[in-house]
């Protein structure tokens, strides 16, 4: 499988929400949620778009307290963490503002990713440590979960009113199946049986990935046509596991 | 002298052993002796300064030290290398870089595979699968990162399916840095240089 980040339709509305919150009108409201359930490629587009930027990611924990976390992000940020709560809360303040400078001249956005943020998004005592620390600084803070955090966020307005923008990870469409299948899959694949990935696949990009691999482990083994591996071509053969089953899905004989 | 038939250093060699003990000579003589120009003369006399075996009694007038002197005797040839000792420290950390990508990508992964790696972290950069094995290798002989025993499996019909990593040592932000030199992995969060000359 070809190493290539695919910008599916999830990926670009993710990008389009940081450039909207970055022009946005309430200088406070600088979160943003991330959701989705799992195996839509959030984990996966975070790691990109962190990885490219340099920004901050924090891992929530279930049993995260406002001093864990302030721990745990001056530890990120490489300072070692004074005694009392108050510095600490001065200390990551001071050094996300430095490093938020520094970003700004590079012309580069910072932010602070915390994924997992189901953890967390229904304490309040973190929730406003977070909500203290993003609107003192005007700090972009990108809040990842499964699923949950939207609805929890809801008990807490003062917090939900400064979410500026939500992304919510759909399931693939059938240009993102193709894109996704084009561009990394080496082999190529004829439309029949892409239509039949997005279709037990799901639009979950997980699946969508295994049944790549599938597909290619059996196109480089013969020789597919001119319009690539078909769904004739690989009848029978396993193509994706069911995740809600563990059962292995066939390809069927004809569609 | 035709600038292009030169050896580098043999400006400054050349001037060395024509200057005499005790004698101080303008630019013009050595030109006038030596058939250079008036600027490479003065270039050659500036690399010479440099390594303190000539000293500038006033402006254009130049005359030999005493480590000129011994340099002199001893048929010293000045060549393009370097002067004295590299003393330098570590390079300061660069912000921006592929292995900065690379570092940050593994701090935010369990186990991965230098595909996952490279598709994160890469941008425009050249071969990024061969560069990230690379730094791989040295992270792992310095005992930053270990190889898990169960390989992912590959697609091709011969593949031995990639192999999988972890990061045991997430010291900080910034990626180690690997020093060729001193066969050693410079870690700028720790401050120390972590051996690293197992066999890669």
């Amino acid at each position: 499988m070809k190493n290539v980040f695919v910008e599916t339709s999830n990926v670009k509305r993710f990008l389009s929400a940081l450039s909207a919150l970055e022009e946005r009108g309430a200088q406070e409201a600088c979160l943003v949620v991330v959701d989705g359930l799992p195996g839509l490629g959030k984990t996966t587009t975070l790691k990109h778009w962190v990885a490219q930027n340099g920004c901050i990611y924090l891992r929530a924990k279930k049993e995260w307290t406002p001093s864990w976390f302030m721990n745990e992000l001056l530890e990120t940020l490489r300072v070692d963490p004074p005694h009392s709560f108050q510095k600490k809360y001065a200390k990551v303040l001071e050094e996300l503002a430095t490093r938020q400078g520094m970003a700004s001249m590079e012309r580069r956005i910072f932010g602070l990713v915390i994924d997992e943020a189901d953890h967390v998004s229904s304490r309040a005592a973190i929730l406003e440590t977070i909500r203290d620390i993003s609107d003192m600084i005007e700090l972009p803070t990108i809040l990842v979960g499964m699923g949950r955090v939207n609805d929890n966020l809801a008990r807490f307005p003062q917090v939900a009113s400064r979410v500026s923008q939500k992304v919510r990870f759909e399931k693939a469409t059938k240009d993102d199946v193709r894109q996704l299948v084009r561009s990394r899959c080496e082999v190529p694949v004829a439309d029949d049986l892409i239509d039949f990935v997005l279709t037990v696949s799901q639009g979950f990009n997980r699946e969508v990935l295994e049944a790549i691999a599938n597909i290619e482990r059996f196109g480089l083994r013969s020789e597919p046509g001119e319009g690539g591996v078909t769904v004739a071509d690989m009848a029978g053969l396993v193509i994706v596991n069911d995740r809600r089953t563990n059962q292995v899905i066939k390809v069927p004989g004809a569609l | 002298m035709d600038a292009a038939k030169l050896e580098p250093g043999e400006i400054p060699t050349t001037i060395l052993h024509h200057l005499c003990e005790g004698e101080c000579q303008t630019i013009d003589q050595i030109v006038n002796a030596l058939g250079l120009t008036h600027r490479q003369v003065s270039n050659g006399a500036g690399k010479l300064i440099l390594r303190n075996y000539l000293e500038r009694v006033e402006i254009g007038c130049y005359q030999l030290t005493r480590d000129g002197l011994t340099a002199k005797h001893n048929g010293t040839v000045i060549t393009s290398g370097p002067w004295r000792p590299d003393t330098a420290g570590t390079r300061k950390p660069v912000r921006d870089t592929f292995r900065q990508r690379l570092w940050t990508a593994m701090r935010m992964s369990g186990a991965f595979t230098i595909g996952e790696l490279v598709m994160a972290a890469s941008r425009d950069d050249a071969d990024p699968e061969n560069h990230t094995g690379r730094y791989l290798r040295y992270l792992k002989a310095a005992g930053y990162v270990v190889e898990l025993p169960v390989r992912a499996k590959g697609t091709h019909q011969t593949s031995n399916g990639f192999k999988r990593y972890r990061l045991l040592k997430n010291t900080g932000p910034t990626a180690p840095l690997y020093q060729a030199k001193r066969k050693s992995l410079h870690d700028y969060n720790s401050g120390v240089d972590v051996p690293c000359n197992k066999p890669l």
